[in-house]
């Protein structure tokens, strides 16, 4: 079931932070997989969140279940960091960071 | 417990009362995590959260504990405030004695929320993991929390469902 494309750029590795160098990346919002959270529960909050239509929000979702994480959105930091509280509010396992 | 169902733009569903019972136990445990840090207690304040907390509230970031900081204060006390809210409006729309149940749109909204913060929680507690089946680590177990998670997890599954399934 693992799905054959990605919806955003994503690389696995550490991610190295340069602030004076890397400003022309954007920043990521990033979903990691979790034991706890519906399979139905997080595909509703990815369409209430972003807007996604349900094929968009099911592969995203199945992306985070089989590959451990999904890139949900990405842009500004001050929009990452908004949108890493509303998943928050959620209960979903998010982060943010400069995209790899 | 009935299934949710639209009337009228609203969810209705009928719970036993020993699932209000129970609903209103973990709710009210989970808001009095919520509210109980924040203390002007300087010891208290720098201590590490509890591993339940800590998975309500986790950090932004991930490697950079700066910016795990900035996000922290930028955010913590709005999403304690707002999960609060969520876990008084589940806990208003819940009679002791169970019986009807009947839930706007927001309402819904709160009773999900709130479902999948006791569930995280227990989830922390009992260290569920993906391959657990529920009911059997009830059995195996006897632990009351085993059911009380698959329950709450039953009704939270339901709740989505008629969400996602909402009449237009």
């Amino acid at each position: 079931m693992r799905q054959s494309g990605t919806i955003a750029p994503e690389r696995t590795g550490e991610v190295v932070v340069d602030e004076d160098e890397e400003t022309d990346r954007p920043w990521v919002t990033i979903v990691w997989n979790d034991p706890v959270n519906l399979m139905n529960y997080v595909t509703y909050v990815f369409q209430k969140l972003f807007a996604y239509d349900e094929p968009t929000a099911t592969k995203l979702m199945l992306q985070v279940h089989h590959e451990g994480k999904a890139i949900v959105s990405s842009g500004a930091k001050e929009r990452m960091e908004s949108d890493t509280s509303r998943l928050h509010a959620y209960g979903l396992w998010a982060s943010y960071q400069r995209d790899s | 417990m009935t299934p949710f169902r639209w009337k009228k733009g609203r969810l209705v569903g009928e719970i036993e009362a020993h699932e209000a019972a129970l609903l209103l136990q973990v709710v009210s445990e989970i808001r009095d995590v919520l509210g109980e840090t924040e203390s002007d207690d300087e010891n208290a304040a720098n201590a590490a959260p509890d591993p339940v907390t800590a998975r309500l509230l986790p950090a932004g970031h991930r490697s950079d504990p700066q910016l795990a900081r900035d996000y922290r204060s930028l955010t913590e006390s709005g999403l304690r405030q707002e999960k609060l809210a969520d876990a008084a409006r589940l806990l208003d729309t819940v009679d002791e004695a169970g019986g009807r149940v009947e839930l706007d749109g927001d309402g819904a909204e709160a009773w999900i929320r709130t479902l999948n913060d006791v569930r995280l929680a227990i989830g922390v507690q009992l260290d569920v993991n993906e391959a657990d089946d529920p009911m059997i680590r009830a059995e195996e177990t006897g632990d009351p929390r085993w059911a009380a998670y698959s329950w709450l997890t039953a009704v939270q599954g339901l709740l989505v469902d008629a969400l996602l399934d909402k009449p237009r």
